[in-house]
């Protein structure tokens, strides 16, 4: 096998070809280029440390038993949030949350540029914490869904492909989120 | 919705990712190890179950296409089967004292290796 760092320059496609052909220690290489975003997607979707990292692992043990029966029809990192996202979904659904509900009205009552002008007052730190403790008041699949289009920067195809859904109901989705969040980022800036 | 300066895009590209434990990938590499073996041995069980299947089954036929539909059409003089239970007696005695020549082999190999662990 060649080192390690010659190897990462290779292709998915070259890797799990290697792979199916018995060379299991190549792995390593799609663990090294997934496990960090993988395990970040579920953390902020669980968010419970432990549980996360458990669930990555699930996750992985899934990509290798089921890599015979990836076909190409998506890119691999699509396939691989697929899994992450039905495990990480899947275990959200075990326990019980409430979520925030907001009214219509209160979401088409907020503009991005009103948003915008708030956060301006808040430093770049506080910015991200108002982010994060807002994407905590979401419901998971909701929060998976915007960070997959944000913060991995797919697709809408490639969200819907992931999810499961139509890509109108993406879009759907996706625009009801920004609005929950205009409001509850607007909301926070004025406490 | 377009991404050009849209103002989540940016508060998302400033969000940090998580860092995982440093044994994250040793541990998984264990194992996805422990599972490749796991289903290495269960394709060689299948391989042998199978192999052991076919052999039956042509043996099987072999069998029913001589003594029941005669082919080939040849005629064999059995022998007298009077001593067959003395030979089977014996038959399975040889292959009890093989067995236990090939335990006794391993286990002084065991004990072999042992000592020269210890030295």
């Amino acid at each position: 096998m060649r080192p390690l760092d010659t190897m990462e320059l290779y292709t998915d496609t070259y890797y799990i070809q290697r792979i199916q052909a018995g060379d299991t220690a190549c792995f390593a290489c799609l663990l090294d280029k997934y496990s960090r975003p993988v395990h970040s997607l579920i953390l902020k979707v669980v968010r419970n440390r432990e549980d996360a990292e458990e669930l990555a692992q699930d996750v992985f043990m899934k990509v290798f038993q089921h890599l015979p029966s990836f076909k190409g029809e998506c890119s691999f990192s699509t396939w691989i949030y697929r899994i992450a996202y039905n495990t990480a979904i899947s275990e959200t659904r075990k326990k019980k949350h409430e979520f925030l509900a907001i009214e219509e009205a209160v979401l088409n009552n907020v503009s991005e540029q009103e948003v915008a002008e708030s956060l301006g007052r808040t430093d770049d730190s506080g910015q991200l914490q108002m982010l994060d403790a807002a994407l905590a008041q979401l419901p998971p699949d909701e929060r998976a869904i915007i960070l997959l289009f944000y913060m991995k920067e797919k697709t809408i195809d490639e969200v819907a492909t992931i999810t499961g859904l139509t890509s109108s109901n993406i879009k759907v989705k996706l625009h009801r989120i920004r609005k929950k969040l205009f409001v509850l980022l607007k909301g926070m800036e004025e406490e | 919705m377009t991404q050009k300066n849209d103002l989540l895009k940016e508060l998302f590209s400033r969000m940090p990712e998580e860092e995982l434990p440093v044994s994250f990938r040793d541990n998984m590499m264990q194992q996805i190890m422990a599972e490749a073996e796991r289903v290495r041995k269960r394709n060689e069980r299948w391989g042998w179950i199978a192999v052991i299947a076919a052999s039956l089954l042509m043996i099987g036929i072999a069998i029913a296409s001589f003594l029941y539909m005669g082919i080939p059409r040849i005629s064999i003089q059995l022998p007298d089967m009077s001593t067959l239970p003395f030979y089977g007696y014996i038959g399975m005695l040889t292959l009890i004292l093989l067995g236990a020549d090939y335990k006794f082999r391993q286990l002084f190999k065991k004990r072999q290796m042992s000592r020269k662990e210890k030295m």
